[in-house]
């Protein structure tokens, strides 16, 4: 049975991803000096954190190495957005400063330029991570240690139950259900699953196979494939004798994205499911045509979606960046981050940070390109609006449904930032699926 | 499913896995075995390649053409970065690692600088053939044959040519080969032009199968090490033994276990051939051939 020997793997201990982070001499000395050099700012007239001068804006976005794909469009999102503000008259009529520096696809980077932002550059909130690993790498003994606000805006395997941060992204439980519910229906109930083997693949699969099963579908083969694999041959030809309904794809990274064009000159012709594909880095895109076709995809942004909202936002976009290539949905989470960020700080009519958190989780609403979206002060997620789409001949996307407010339902049964936690005495938990 | 068409599938898995590890291994192995020099941006330059075959592609040249183009485009950016960097290296085998390994950065943020994320790809050609239950895309096979191809190039190359019998004598002793009138200097670069050319060539015919990003030479740089290490010294025997039993063992272990298995199988092999033939797989051979 596919299944076994799944459970003690998907109990994938956060501490695999979490990097040590004993505070070495040198960082000691750092902080130090980084700390007295804040008091004597504080001293001679305080500027970042204070109440006067440019809004402080420390955002993490690699734009370079191998994950700067997503770091690029994110930090030209927060530029988008500190130009739109800056040009009205600015937050509280106060000028949005934007420090930015490259963490290079590093997580060792993301520590020290973390502790940088937080330490020396006080800033007013910490934007940005990319993979699981890069936030991690920070959270805990860097954002929560310092009571910092944070906002995480990439899709991500869910559980996160942190007083600090906020996530933007959707999570696998909010893209699976309506996507599993459509192919269900219209393909059938045999699926074989094929995902990246690490954190996000192993539980995003967890949670695609028990949306199957709960809609009495069986899994009839899964295969988790190390993220160096670029070679698909054995995996086709396994998938080819399970002969499934559809396929539901998790795969994660460059080398796996071969798998498409190799299933496709390889005759594979199945429809497939992805919460991964299209929406991240728009493989429909950079695969030549028909390589994509029958791709059914669920994400709460892709940059064709066909509202006059996100028509205007795109625009905008594209007049500051011609040379974006895609507007991916780390780009439009991001820029909700900042939206968010906007409003909770005039609603609160201050930067500080305790009272901008507490705006935050009286459940506020911004007009986000994607839709109207809401925090939900219990799990500082948010309610999605969950699109579907299926990539055709062309590799244009049409669209199929959307459903309305996806909540974070499974962690709502488990986290309650709203009640138990608060900025003083604060929940900080990553749950996982068991 | 019967034995015929399990057997033609595994075959057909070895066929390309034996082209994908002859093809990134070849340039490397003549680089590294014919000039001592460690080129860790191997991998960059077989990006290179596929970068070039697909803008000449996308310019309307046919596929072959534009692969062509790729590795000469590859062999002469090798050419440049031969003069400006290389031959400054030569006998210092720790010091061309370094120096390779940061030019691999510099190539890979000036493509994603210039190009950005991503680049579009192209359609993988001749599309499949199916048997029984099975189907297997044509490329792959094809990629074998270009592997093959490309190996009796080289040994054409080596053994009657005028620059073959210099470039060995050069290996043999380069200092009685100077005093002999040679330019061991030109051959050196003719050599490093050679393995670009190689690794271009590679580029431009993964490109179909691959999305083009700018880090994708990092994929395939350690599976070229380690064929080029269990291989070992002799380029033309040491390449295609190692990249057979290498992709018989990783598809035979793929079929049965997975695409994990294959690789965990892959790696475990090819430390035990290191540990239990130091000198790799081609002295074994030609030892026993030679008695």
């Amino acid at each position: 049975m596919p299944l076994d020997g799944k459970d003690s793997k998907t109990k994938t201990n956060v501490s695999a991803d979490k990097p040590t982070t004993a505070i070495d001499r040198r960082t000691a000395v750092k902080a130090g000096g980084a700390a007295m050099m804040a008091s004597l700012a504080g001293c001679i007239g305080g500027s970042g954190g204070g109440e006067g001068g440019p809004i402080k804006v420390g955002l993490l976005a690699d734009r370079s190495g191998s994950i700067s794909v997503y770091g690029v469009p994110m930090t030209s999102a927060t530029e988008l957005w500190q130009s739109e503000v800056n040009d009205n008259g600015g937050l509280l009529g106060r000028e949005i400063e934007l420090i930015k520096p490259d963490p290079q696809s590093s997580n060792q980077q993301y520590q020290n330029l973390a502790r940088q932002l937080i330490l020396e550059d006080n800033v007013d909130v910490l934007m940005g991570g990319i993979t699981s690993a890069s936030r991690e790498a920070i959270r805990e003994d860097i954002v929560d240690e310092n009571q910092q606000l944070y906002f995480y805006p990439a899709l991500y395997e869910g559980g996160i139950c942190d007083e600090y941060v906020y996530m933007t992204g959707p999570t696998p439980t909010q893209q699976l259900r309506p996507l599993v519910d459509y192919m269900m229906e219209n393909f059938g109930s045999n699926v074989y699953t094929l995902a990246a083997d690490y954190n996000f693949g192993q539980i995003s699969a967890l949670w695609a196979d028990r949306y199957v099963s709960d809609n009495g579908g069986s899994i009839v083969g899964e295969e988790f494939i190390p993220l160096s694999v670029g070679d698909f041959g054995s995996t086709i030809d396994r998938v080819e004798s399970a002969d499934p309904d559809w396929i539901m794809s998790l795969l994660v990274g460059n080398n796996h994205v071969s798998f498409f064009s190799q299933a496709e000159s390889s005759g594979l012709q199945k429809p497939m499911a992805s919460t991964v594909q299209i929406g991240a880095s728009y493989e429909h895109k950079t695969l030549s045509p028909p390589n994509l076709e029958g791709m059914h995809s669920a994400w709460n942004y892709v940059e064709e979606l066909p509202t006059d909202r996100n028509q205007e936002f795109v625009d905008r976009f594209y007049d500051m960046f011609p040379d974006t290539q895609y507007i991916n949905q780390h780009a439009q989470s991001q820029y909700i981050s900042c939206l968010l960020y906007q409003a909770a700080v005039e609603q609160a009519g201050t930067t500080d940070q305790p009272e901008v958190n507490k705006a935050l989780e009286s459940g506020i609403t911004v007009e986000a390109p994607q839709g109207d979206v809401t925090v939900d002060p219990a799990t500082h997620h948010l309610n999605h609006s969950i699109t579907l789409n299926r990539v055709t001949e062309d590799h244009s996307l049409e669209f199929i449904n959307t459903t309305e407010g996806v909540e974070p339902t499974w962690l709502q049964e488990r986290c309650n930032l709203a009640t138990e936690s608060t900025w003083d005495d604060p929940v900080s938990e990553f749950y996982q699926p068991e | 499913m019967s034995t015929v068409t399990t057997v033609l599938d595994l075959l057909t898995i070895i066929a390309s896995g034996f082209g994908t590890l002859v093809l990134v291994a070849l340039g490397l192995a003549i680089i590294f075995g014919m000039m001592g020099i460690i080129n860790l941006a191997h991998g960059e330059f077989i990006m290179i390649g596929a970068y070039a075959t697909a803008l000449s592609y996308q310019q309307g040249i046919p596929l072959v053409l534009a692969i062509v183009v790729g590795g000469f485009v590859t062999g002469v950016f090798g050419v440049i970065v031969e003069r400006l960097v290389i031959q400054h290296l030569y006998d210092r085998t720790i010091d061309s690692m370094v120096a390779t390994w940061g030019l691999s950065l510099i190539m890979t943020q000036s493509v994603l600088i210039v190009f950005g994320p991503t680049l579009g790809g192209i359609g993988t050609p001749f599309g499949a053939v199916s048997y029984g239950s099975y189907s297997a895309s044509i490329y792959q096979w094809v990629l074998a044959a270009a592997a093959v191809f490309l190996l009796s190039v080289v040994y054409l190359l080596f053994n009657y040519t005028e620059y073959g019998l210099h470039a060995k004598a050069t290996i043999e002793d380069e200092e009685t080969a100077r005093s002999l009138g040679i330019d061991t200097d030109r051959i050196y670069m003719i050599t490093f032009f050679v393995g670009s050319l190689l690794a271009g060539v590679a580029g431009g015919l993964f490109a179909p199968t691959i999305s083009l990003v700018p880090s994708l030479g990092g994929s395939y740089i350690i599976e070229a090490f380690v064929t080029v290490i269990v291989g070992g010294a002799s380029v033309l025997v040491g390449v295609p033994a190692s990249g057979l039993a290498l992709s018989i063992i990783n598809g035979g272990a793929a079929q049965f276990g997975g695409a994990l298995a294959g690789r965990v199988a892959l790696l475990v092999v090819a430390i035990l051939i290191i540990r239990l033939l130091p000198e790799g797989i081609s002295e074994y051979i030609t030892e026993h051939i030679r008695g």
